[in-house]
């Protein structure tokens, strides 16, 4: 299970966004840190193959991002999103489910598995637009494990959840990472700090960091800062 | 295919379950209701004089119209409306139907009096005075007419042959029918076109651009189904919108005019309501073919506005370009002596709402012959659907989510 990212590029008129970042993830947690404007959006919205690259490549396994057969694998939770204010949380699971291409049977018993994940059940029925933010914040997180992803990417996953739901949120991440890749980026470095195997830092489009962390090396948010005054 | 057909459901049901979509919907079924039975709450009146309730009116001219039914329109009908008319007394400063002998003897042949006015280049006043067509001029009058209409039209030799040929297919004498419920049906055709135009404007603006703005399209764009099933589901879904819409509104607009009008002249040679037409068509298959003509319009209309809302990325800019056109194609009228541009225009969605577009005289000339209208233009309009269609997932699966 490898994600090979080559070169990876994005240029706007007179800004780059991302710059050459060429990176191979196997399985395992990835924190990716930096700060508004960094690009890790844009890095992520190509990696899930919904934003052209200027220039590189992605592959997972060997199979291009453009590819459905990519897409199969992938479970997206972007930054900011919408839902149909009309749907009930149910609907809207069964309706991702249909777009993953997940056979009917499948959609249902994934569709109330994960709804008892992220302690919606109880509202499943209800209208979305009746839902908190961290409701919605846990449907989506629910939406993007759907299809079993192989490969999770996770754009600011813990936005609008309670301290309680974030402490069981990394734990399902942690859970998650043994058997896929997984990719979140955050602002907030606690998040990243007991998870994630191995640390990416972009600042101005670039890669400035990109290595193992563990406990015993001090306080991530002080490698962080460090790092950033450095740069 | 299962994958696709619960794609396809879902896609409906964002559509319908717009509050807006809702509402445009209703609104227009409450202005067909109104549209189909406001001739009914009108008067009769002559002169500035109240003659009576336009319901009971209607009524009236009907029943002498049956009185006429499965009569040829021939020598002899021609000869009793023209004495009838003749006892019409034509009183300075006053109409003539105000008279107590039009009422009485000439207005049970008001039908015949109008087939034989709309065919020649006769008044009424020469008829009241004697000077009805004989059955021979009648008819020899009609063509000369029409040979007149279709050179005006700038129609070539060989359209002139084919309508020619199509006209002498027409059975004459013509033979009378009471055909009401179809003049109503004609009469309204356009203002359901219209209502059923507006609200797929309304409905499947919002198709496309508001995943955008919703930002849902991150989620959509990123799943496996996203760029290739979705876009059909979604264009399927807006295709069922308008047939659905179409077809309701003209069921409704028939039922009520068939409930108030009774349904006579199904069998009626469609030149009782349209003169000028040489379809040898009954009005029932005319009222048919109209309305599948304005499926198929609805159709084109559905997926243009689906198309233009996606490339524009704006549900507010394709909804005004969509009514833009409706307001235009009402009010504009390209010269005749422009015969490609007249016929284009008579052509393009938006005015092939009008039923003298859709029997119009304009043909596509084909191997072997022509093509009418109503002949051409839904075969054409698929087309268009279909290469549009595909152009638009073109664009859609090149849709870049950036910014924000």
């Amino acid at each position: 299970m490898e994600l090979m990212i080559d070169r990876l590029t994005k240029q706007y008129q007179n800004k780059i966004a991302v710059d050459r970042i060429s990176l191979t993830l196997h399985r395992g947690v990835y924190g990716l840190l930096g700060a508004n404007g960094a690009g890790k959006t844009t890095l992520m919205r190509m990696i899930c193959g919904i934003l052209k690259p200027t220039g590189g490549t992605v592959a997972f396994d060997g199979i291009d991002v453009g590819q459905e057969r990519y897409r199969a694998v992938l479970g997206y939770l972007p930054q900011d999103f919408g839902y149909y204010p009309e749907f009930t949380g149910r609907d809207f699971l069964l309706y991702m489910a249909a777009l993953k291409g997940l056979p009917r049977a499948v959609a249902r018993r994934r569709t109330e598995e994960l709804l008892a994940l992220v302690s919606l059940e109880g509202a499943a029925g209800k209208k979305v637009k009746t839902y908190s933010g961290g409701m919605k914040q846990r449907l989506g997180i629910a939406q993007a494990l759907l299809n079993d992803p192989k490969l999770l990417v996770l754009d600011e996953p813990t936005a609008g959840l309670d301290p309680k739901e974030r402490v069981r949120f990394r734990s399902l991440i942690e859970d998650l990472g043994r058997d896929s890749i997984v990719l979140l980026s955050t602002h907030i470095v606690s998040d990243i700090e007991h998870i994630a195997q191995e640390v990416l830092m972009m600042k101005d489009g670039q890669l400035i960091y990109s290595g193992e962390w563990d406990e015993s090396r001090g306080s991530l948010e002080e490698f962080y800062l460090r790092r950033f005054g450095e740069e | 295919m299962h994958i696709f057909g619960r794609l396809y459901r879902f896609e409906c049901k964002k559509i319908w379950d717009r509050k807006l979509v809702k509402t445009a919907f209703v609104l227009c079924l409450l202005v067909a209701v109104v549209c189909s039975t406001a001739r009914l709450f009108g008067r009769y009146v002559v002169d500035g004089a109240v003659m009576g309730s336009a319901y009971d009116e209607i009524r009236k001219d009907q029943a002498y119209a049956r009185a006429l039914d499965g009569r040829p329109i021939d020598q002899r009908l021609l000869e009793e409306m023209s004495r009838a008319y003749q006892k019409v007394r034509i009183v300075p400063g006053k109409h003539y139907t105000g008279t107590p002998e039009y009422q009485t003897y000439a207005r049970p042949y008001s039908e015949i009096f109008n087939f034989a006015l709309g065919n020649t280049a006769l008044t009424g006043t020469d008829i009241i005075e004697g000077r009805a067509p004989t059955e021979q001029a009648l008819y020899a009058q009609r063509q000369t007419l029409l040979e007149q209409n279709w050179r005006d039209a700038r129609l070539t030799e060989g359209e002139i042959a084919f309508w020619t040929e199509r006209e002498s297919r027409i059975e004459k004498p013509v033979v009378f029918r009471e055909y009401e419920t179809y003049n109503q049906i004609f009469l309204g055709y356009q203002t359901v076109g219209f209502l059923v135009i507006l609200f797929l404007s309304i409905a499947l603006s919002g198709v496309f651009p508001e995943e955008h703005s919703r930002r849902t399209d991150q989620l959509l764009l990123s799943s496996p189904r996203g760029k290739g099933q979705l876009y059909w589901a979604k264009m399927l879904a807006g295709i069922s919108c308008a047939v659905a819409a179409a077809l309701v509104l003209c069921a409704v607009t028939v039922a009520i005019t068939v409930m108030l009008y009774g349904g006579g002249g199904f069998h009626g040679a469609f030149q009782l309501d349209n003169r000028g037409s040489s379809d040898p068509i009954t009005c029932g298959q005319a009222m048919l073919i109209a309305y599948g003509n304005l499926l198929v319009t609805a159709v084109l209309v559905a997926v243009a506005v689906m198309l233009l809302s996606e490339l524009l990325r704006s549900s507010m800019a394709a909804m005004a370009i969509s009514a833009g056109m409706l307001l235009a194609s009402m009010l504009v009228n390209v010269p005749e002596y422009d015969r490609v541009l007249a016929q284009l225009w008579d052509w393009q969605p938006w005015a092939f709402l009008a039923p003298w577009n859709v029997f119009g005289r304009y043909t596509l000339p084909v191997p072997g012959g022509y093509l009418t209208a109503w002949q051409a233009v839904p075969i054409l309009y698929v087309l268009v659907c279909a290469a549009a269609a595909w152009g638009g997932r073109w664009v859609y699966r090149r849709y870049q989510v950036s910014g924000r």
